[in-house]
């Protein structure tokens, strides 16, 4: 399955979100107005949920990110790993709703 | 140490873009503390590092009007650079010379457009992440990056203001394309010329002041290094399909 799912935070940025998935999550692109630092640390961030499971909880997603940006030392600006794990599990319910 | 200021030029996105890198990559090398200021010739959509480009830009109706457009090094939004309406700048220097947090420098080097604003009589505000307010709306957008010890933030300040041509340009569902929401964009941004009738020089030398001011400095060109090497940035990387449509 393929989607894509925008969220805007509140007071913050704008993130985008396409994912692709069969039992587990074989893609992810992460866009938007954001900022990240370095910025390269956008590859090891979306590749870090890339293998989990596609009925994986939010808050697994979110220590995930955490993790990977602690390891990385990636400074998120204007977003949170709470913002990212949100937006994944919209992206991989939305579809299941919508039996894309 | 004193700071070189590369006075007001004109110039195409991938020149300006390839600049900013190859003075950065100078800086890195023992090179003075920098600041310069453009104009985008012709006009130009940047967007940030993260966007995609054909979510953000309609980028038939910028071939169409001959406007560049190009990705920055820089996260941050989607902005219109209109060659008329606006005065862009760029601050880069080794971390230490303004502050080692990220929301901290971005004050540091906004307060220094906020007092340029100021020498106009316009009454502004830093509003973080990267924005500054006037009555309550934003004029001027700003973008830092990092890259081994340098900081490099660039960022524009609104002169004068074309919505229309700028959601020609910048993606926004058509349904939210109307009137109303031109109204509403104009309710949120503003420009020098909201306050007062001057030209864009005239912005320009007031916002030179806002960034000169109580420091130590002189004017100062760019090196024939930093020249060739912006020159084969512009033409390897920024002027590329492969990098303005990485995302």
């Amino acid at each position: 399955m393929k989607a894509k799912r925008a969220l805007k935070i509140p007071g913050g940025k704008f993130l985008r979100m396409e994912m692709e998935w069969d039992e587990l999550i074989r893609s992810v692109k992460l866009t938007g107005d954001f900022f990240l630092y370095p910025e390269e640390g956008i590859q090891a961030l979306e590749q870090s949920l890339i293998g989990m499971g596609a009925l994986v909880r939010e808050e697994q997603i979110r220590e995930r990110i955490d993790h990977i940006a602690r390891e990385r030392g990636l400074q998120m600006i204007g977003f949170s790993p709470e913002d990212v794990a949100k937006l994944a599990v919209l992206v991989l319910t939305s579809a299941t709703q919508e039996g894309s | 140490m004193e700071w070189r200021v590369v006075p007001l030029q004109q110039m195409n996105a991938y020149a300006a873009m390839a600049l900013d890198e190859a003075c950065t990559e100078y800086v890195q090398a023992g090179g003075p503390p920098t600041i310069r200021f453009w104009t985008w010739e012709p006009s130009a959509v940047s967007i940030g590092y993260f966007q995609s480009l054909h979510d953000e830009v309609d980028v038939n109706k910028c071939r169409e009007l001959g406007v560049d457009v190009v990705r920055r090094r820089t996260g941050g939004g989607a902005v219109y650079h209109d060659k008329m309406g606006e005065i862009t700048y760029s601050v880069i220097c080794p971390e230490h010379f303004i502050a080692k947090g990220i929301t901290e420098s971005y004050h540091i080097i906004c307060d220094w457009i906020v007092k340029g604003l100021w020498e106009m009589g316009i009454e502004s505000e830093f509003k973080p992440i990267n924005d500054i307010l006037a009555g309550g709306r934003k004029i001027s957008g700003n973008a830092q990056t990092r890259r081994g010890g340098v900081l490099h933030q660039h960022g524009t300040v609104l002169h004068d203001l074309d919505v229309e041509t700028m959601f020609s340009l910048l993606k926004v569902s058509d349904e939210k394309i109307s009137d109303k929401f031109l109204e509403s964009v104009r309710e949120r941004v503003t420009c020098v010329k909201d306050f007062r009738e001057v030209s864009q020089k005239a912005s320009y030398y007031n916002i030179l002041k806002g960034f000169t001011d109580g420091k130590q400095w002189k004017f100062g060109d760019w090196t024939p290094q930093e020249r060739a090497r912006a020159e084969q940035l512009a033409k390897e990387r920024y002027s590329t399909h492969e990098w303005n449509a990485l995302r």
